[in-house]
């Protein structure tokens, strides 16, 4: 990863009255990277999505997309730009190839074999004559990624991109992004609500409530919370955590009906192992512990006093 | 370039969509009925109210009512209400309608200009709004060309006036025009609403409320000697197509209708641009 940075907010704000939906956001992201933007129901997320691109003016503060201002030079900005903001809407009287060309055109063109590869890379290509009206949900959206990905962005923003479709489309919108960050080089800003998703999708995440970025970093750091964490299945817990503590000389920190947990570096196990074998305790298994980004997120919000 | 392209693909917006033709197939009906209705009273009432407008100052030989007449009497009923309901159709939803839908903010995310935007579907619903007035006339002085043949334009109105020859097309030519740019004030007036609210059912609601409001005025005005306001309301520009029959073509009264019904296209249009810059899209 780059140190380009391809979006940046300082002091981001808007507000709808007295409410906030974002709250002098100071947030980067860098070429590269596959950002996770996290937060729950009308936190500020689509508001942030909105301001990045120009469709909400800001009541403080600035955005800068691809080195230019979103506010001074909007089309600029969004030259290299492909985006899907919350539910995709087409011209249901149009194909979806119509609107693809539609959309193309105002992006400054696209020709017919781009057009062709972003159908084929959604899954849509059989399809591309029908009226949109004629399209499910789940066309819809991939049809919605398909408009995203049209004029080759270098900067990719997604709204909750899984958004209506079966678990084998998410699947399909995960590779996508995967291989498009990976792969193509394009940095990719999206917007979940599925934790696990970003958790195996993104490099980093920001976690936003009530319009202020809580949380901010790669996932990798933010997810270390102890790398000592470990757990051991044992049919005697009790007896297991006592001689644990007594002759391993570890923290533990739960005992629970068939499992310790507790602190230790992973290089013992084998020799924790040994001595619990060796007291008559009969062990299945050692198992590192590691914190989920559901963790996280329910850890970070709970510190913010979300209910 | 970038206006082109997205004239371009208003006008395949459009006239993709069926609701683009409503005001078209009304005129298609209309007209015939129109046409029928005359041709009865011609038949079977010595000519009817057309013929009794003259009076018994004239002893009617032959047949006044031909193509340009009927192209002639359409005009006026379907521009005192008709046309510039048809016209707001299309106007009124070129913004409320997608932002209504949310593909506006799907438009709005691509590097084009919100002036862009807005131009592009100014001139597609100046268009549709003008095409309007054209089809009228052609179906018009088409249907009773067919019916009645063609020849003079006797206006059966006081002051009894008769235009031959080329004069006729002249005539006529400029009263379609006048129509032409009085639908065009109403669509740009529909799609200031249209950029205001987000109904496109309210917002022609609100255009055809405008005009009905200012034909009230109008009323009101006179009876109240107010006659300096009068000039300064749509209604009254709407109606100019009739200064292209009169006797002798007042033509600076022609000249301040079509500086009025100009103002009245460009200033809304203005407007609208200014809040459609500064707009949230929340949709």
């Amino acid at each position: 990863m780059s140190d380009e940075v391809v979006i940046e907010a300082r002091g981001l704000s808007k507000a709808y009255g007295r409410r906030w939906a974002a709250d002098t956001l100071d947030l980067q992201v860098r070429r590269g990277e596959i950002y996770g933007f996290l937060g729950p129901n009308g936190a500020g997320k689509s508001t942030t999505i909105r301001l990045l691109l120009g469709l909400v003016r800001p009541t403080a503060g600035e955005c800068f997309v691809l080195g230019h201002s979103v506010q001074g030079e909007r089309l600029s900005a969004l030259q290299h730009v492909g985006a899907l903001v919350e539910e995709p809407v087409f011209y249901e009287h149009l194909s979806g190839r119509k609107n693809l060309e539609l959309f193309a055109a105002l992006s400054g063109g696209a020709d017919s074999q781009r057009i062709v590869q972003v159908l084929d890379q959604v899954g849509l290509l059989e399809r591309q004559h029908d009226k949109v009206r004629a399209y499910s949900h789940g066309m819809k959206q991939r049809l919605g990624i398909a408009q995203a990905l049209l004029p080759a962005p270098s900067l990719l923003i997604l709204d909750e991109p899984s958004s209506g479709l079966d678990p084998e489309g998410m699947r399909e919108v995960r590779e996508l992004v995967r291989r498009l960050g990976s792969q193509e080089g394009m940095t990719v800003f999206l917007s979940s609500h599925l934790l696990h998703e970003v958790e195996q999708v993104c490099t980093h995440v920001g976690l936003i409530r009530e319009g202020r970025l809580v949380a901010n970093g790669a996932v990798g750091e933010l997810l270390v919370r102890d790398s000592r964490a470990a757990m051991v299945m044992v049919e005697d817990a009790r007896l297991a955590a006592r001689l644990l503590e007594e002759e391993g000389q570890v923290t533990v920190t739960a005992v629970e009906d068939g499992r310790v947990r507790f602190a230790a570096e992973p290089g013992r196990f084998a020799e924790l192992n040994e001595m619990l074998v060796r007291h008559g305790v009969r062990v299945s298994a050692f198992i590192p512990e590691q914190t989920t980004l559901e963790d996280f997120y329910l850890e970070a919000l709970d510190a913010e006093g979300h209910g | 370039m970038r206006l082109l392209t997205a004239l371009k693909w208003e006008l395949v917006k459009l006239f993709w969509r069926p609701s683009a033709y409503i005001g078209y197939v009304v005129i298609l009906v209309v007209v015939p009925l129109v046409a029928a209705g005359a041709k009865h009273i011609e038949r079977h009432s010595a000519g009817g109210p057309l013929r009794r407008g003259l009076g018994d100052d004239f002893v009617v030989a032959g047949n006044i009512v031909n193509g340009p007449l009927l192209a002639y009497v359409v005009l006026g009923p379907s521009l005192i209400m008709l046309l510039p309901v048809l016209a707001t159709i299309v106007s009124s939803s070129q913004v409320a309608g997608e932002r209504y839908t949310g593909v506006l903010r799907m438009l709005l995310v691509r590097p084009v200009s919100r002036t862009t935007v807005l131009l592009s579907k100014f001139i597609v619903s100046a268009l549709h709004a003008a095409t309007l007035a054209l089809v009228l006339g052609g179906v018009s002085f088409g249907l009773g060309y067919v019916l009645w043949g063609g020849g003079n334009l006797a206006i059966p109105e006081p002051p009894f006036r008769e235009f031959t020859g080329v004069e006729v097309y002249q005539r006529l030519g400029l009263a379609y025009a006048l129509a032409g740019c009085g639908l065009v004030a109403m669509s740009s007036i529909a799609l200031l609403f249209s950029v205001l609210v987000r109904n496109p059912a309210a917002a022609a609601g609100m255009a055809v409320a405008f005009l009905l409001l200012s034909a009230i005025a109008e009323g009101v005005f006179q009876e109240l000697d107010w006659h300096a306001a009068i000039p300064y309301l749509i209604n009254h520009h709407i109606v100019a197509f009739r200064q292209a029959t009169e006797v002798t073509i007042p033509t600076r009264e022609v000249v301040h209708s079509l500086l009025a019904l100009g103002l009245y296209t460009v200033i809304p249009f203005l407007i609208g641009l200014v809040v459609f810059e500064r707009k949230d899209v929340l949709c």
